[in-house]
Formats: structure tokens, sequence, C-alpha cells
């Protein structure tokens, strides 16, 4: 976390390893609490924590998870399609990671 | 206002059923998709479709846009007397069917009829949207830094063109330009989260957030993994074989680097924090690599090539023996 004097707002670095609380990942995803629970019975995310209320999510999940509820609404995916987007979005994201570690 | 014609966007006749509306938007998605499409100006594409769309799939919006009737894509026209209030009641008080539409574009005034619906359902049957609160929406921009900002820090305007709601209460595109401090260690695929500076709330509620998206330029030395930093460091093969002290450039300039005798091509040297520094009170930085590569002069002269023969003619060394 690094903050700055005079009004700057108090920036914040998301790195592979911070959690995103449950507001924060419905937040940035634009799923509803239902979308979001049915996702998670489907295998798409693997948040941590014992009840829902403390779910925490990584940061790639909830920005692929962005593009997947876009993705969503766009195509008309039910949760099954839709968590094979997300699936397949996480993937493309990581190989394009590698590319650009290659390149 | 200028005529758009949604329904050339789309690639139907203005008699399609809804079932065609959706099936045409669909394909045309597929095709111009931003995260399915490689196509050239598939964003702006997709926008222009996506906007059609969002009125001719609402039975209410279509009807409105029916009724502006035909025109020539980009023709000015004005909408026909008593449009506006039949379609968006709640709008009378504040922008009235005398408004000027002049400057309005067309598909913000549909996304505006979206939102007075919206409104009106969500606060239990007020006209309008005016009365409840809602948090803005959050934002993702790509940042583009070079490794040297990355590494010290920089100040970054992104011009961001937002919706917002104007004060007559139609949704506009507002261009705002964004001021950021990306502090130092910055990497690629990082995500920077600046809290506030997404979308206006409604009513109260809180700023949606402005996530940047962190690339890296690549750079002509380094290639950057994480925080570490890796650099190709040609040797010759005696500084290889016989081990050398040789000055490699770093992001705070040059240090000496010790090459052991008998390092091979492709062996690290790892120099400790001479990578990326790492933001926040964690501090330190990551490290350097220098990954050997061994060159060999192109043209040699008669004596670099004689004492070349004079090795080969002395050495028993042989690096393809696991291939015999």
């Amino acid at each position: 976390m690094n903050q700055f004097p005079s009004g700057d707002p108090i920036l914040q670095f998301l790195d592979d390893d911070t959690r995103l609380a449950l507001e924060d990942m419905l937040s940035l995803s634009g799923f509803s609490m239902d979308e979001l629970v049915a996702l998670v019975e489907h295998g798409a995310f693997e948040p941590e924590g014992k009840t829902v209320e403390t779910w925490t999510f990584s940061v790639r999940s909830a920005f692929v998870a962005r593009r997947a509820a876009g993705l969503r609404s766009e195509f008309g995916l039910d949760t099954t399609g839709t968590s094979v987007v997300f699936g397949l979005l996480e993937r493309i994201e990581e190989l394009e990671r590698q590319l650009r570690e290659l390149e | 206002m200028k005529y758009k014609d949604y329904y050339a966007t789309l690639g139907v006749e203005r008699s399609a059923s809804d079932e065609d509306i959706k099936k045409a938007y669909r394909r045309l998605a597929r095709k111009y998709h931003p995260d399915v499409s490689k196509e050239k100006d598939a964003e702006e594409k997709f926008k222009a479709m996506a906007e059609a769309y969002q009125t001719l799939s609402d039975k209410e919006k279509r009807a409105a846009y029916d009724q502006l009737g035909s025109h020539n894509p980009g023709e000015d026209f004005r909408p026909p007397p008593g449009w506006e209030t039949h379609f968006h009641p709640g709008s009378g008080n504040s922008a009235g069917p005398e408004m000027d539409m002049g400057g309005i574009d067309l598909g913000d005034l549909f996304e505006m009829l979206g939102r007075g619906k919206r409104g009106a359902r969500q606060a239990g049957g007020f006209s309008g949207g005016e009365h409840f609160a809602m948090r803005g929406q959050d934002f993702e921009a790509k940042a583009i830094l070079s490794l040297e900002d990355a590494w010290r820090g920089t100040e970054l305007s992104l011009d961001l063109s937002m919706p917002e709601i104007a004060a007559n209460g139609t949704v506009q595109r507002i261009p705002r330009t964004v001021r950021v401090r990306v502090p130092k260690g910055a990497t690629d695929g990082q995500r920077l989260r600046v809290p506030g500076k997404g979308g206006t709330g409604m009513n109260g509620a809180p700023a949606g957030d402005l996530y940047l998206n962190i690339h890296l330029r690549p750079h002509a030395l380094f290639r950057v993994k994480g925080h570490d930093l890796y650099l190709d460091l040609p040797v010759t093969p005696w500084e290889a074989a016989l081990g050398a002290s040789v000055e490699v450039p770093t992001m705070e300039g040059r240090v000496a680097v010790t090459i052991p005798a008998g390092s091979k091509a492709g062996q690290k040297l790892r120099i400790t924090g001479k990578g990326m520094p790492r933001p926040g009170n964690a501090g330190g930085a990551g490290d350097l690599y220098c990954v050997l590569t061994i060159a060999v002069p192109a043209n040699p002269g008669e004596r670099e090539k004689a004492l070349y023969k004079e090795l080969a003619e002395a050495s028993q060394f042989n690096p393809r023996e696991h291939l015999q």
C-alpha cells in the first residue's frame, strides 16, 4: 500500500498474491451474488474462506471474471457456458503473460 | 442529433423479429467482440453493434427508435414533437420536450431511457432515476510504461471517456483526464487500484475505482519476470573457459560481475537486489540475472584462426559425447 500526500488517493498494487474481498469481486466482475455462487459451485473459481461472507478471490480471477461476465451478457451464456469461458480466458491470460515474458 | 441506422449496423431489415435481431447480434458479436476477435477495429465495431442491440432488443426502446423514422446515417434530425415526453415521462421536469438535442448522442439518449426505466423499478415506482444511490462503475484502463518509468515511479495522465449523468438527467460520455502517480516498482501484468477515480456515484454513493492494467514496454536490454530482470550477457570462449571479470549494465549504473571459469552458455549469474524495486513497506528489490551466451568473432584474424587450430589439435574435449 502506498500513500501520497495532498489528496492523492491511496493506490494499491494488486499482485497475483493479493486477495480481493467478496464485495470487490462482485463490484469488479459485474456478477450478481447468485451467479457468483453458481460459478463457484461449477468450479470456475476457487475462493478461499469457509463461508460465503469470508470468501476472498485472486486478483487474476476477478479480472478474468469481469471479461467472462461481459461475454455471458453478450452471448446469453448459461452458468456452464460462462464457467467454460472463464476457464478458457484464464488459460489465454496465462499464455499471453508467458508470451510477454519471452518477448 | 445525428441519426444512426441501428438496423443497418446489425445488418437486419426494419421488420426483423426479435429472434432475428438476437441472432444477427450474436453472429456479429462472435466476430467483433474484443475478447474473442483479432479483427482490426474490432472494439469500435463492437461498440456500435452493442449500442444498436441495446436499443433494438428492448421492446420499448425499439418502438421509440422506430418512431424517429428512417434517415440517412449521420443526417441531422429532430425527434417528432412529444417523442421525448412520451417515451421518458420522468424527464419532463428536468429536460422537457423543448430541450436542445443538438449535441446529444443518439446512443446516450437511449441509454438514458434505460436508466429511467431501471430507476423507476429500483426506486419503487418513482419516475426517473433520481432517488436511489448507486455506486459508480469500476473502470479498467491499460497503462503502458517504460521500464525506466516503472523503476523510478512516474505520473500518468490518462484520457478516459466515462458515461456520466449530466445535470439534465441525460447520460453522456464525458472525456476525463485522470492523473495518477504510479509508485516505483510496478511490474508487467500487475494491476494498480486507484480508488474513487472510476465512474461517478449517483445520489451520494461513492465513485467507482479505476484499475490500471500495467504493461511494460519491451526494453532494449532487460526482460522482466515479476520483479526480476534478465540480461543476455555475451562472453568470449576464453572468458567462459578461463573466467573473467566483466562490467554489466544495471538499472542503476554498471557493476562488475565475475564469470566463473568453465561457464556454459545459458548459465545464469545472479546479481542480488538489482532487479525492479518492490513497492510498499516490504521494500527490497528483485534480482538481475545475467544469462550467458558465448560469442565468437564472425571474421577471426589469421593469428586467431591459428590459435583456434592449435587449440583444436591440443584439446580432447568432446561436447557431443552423450550423442554417441
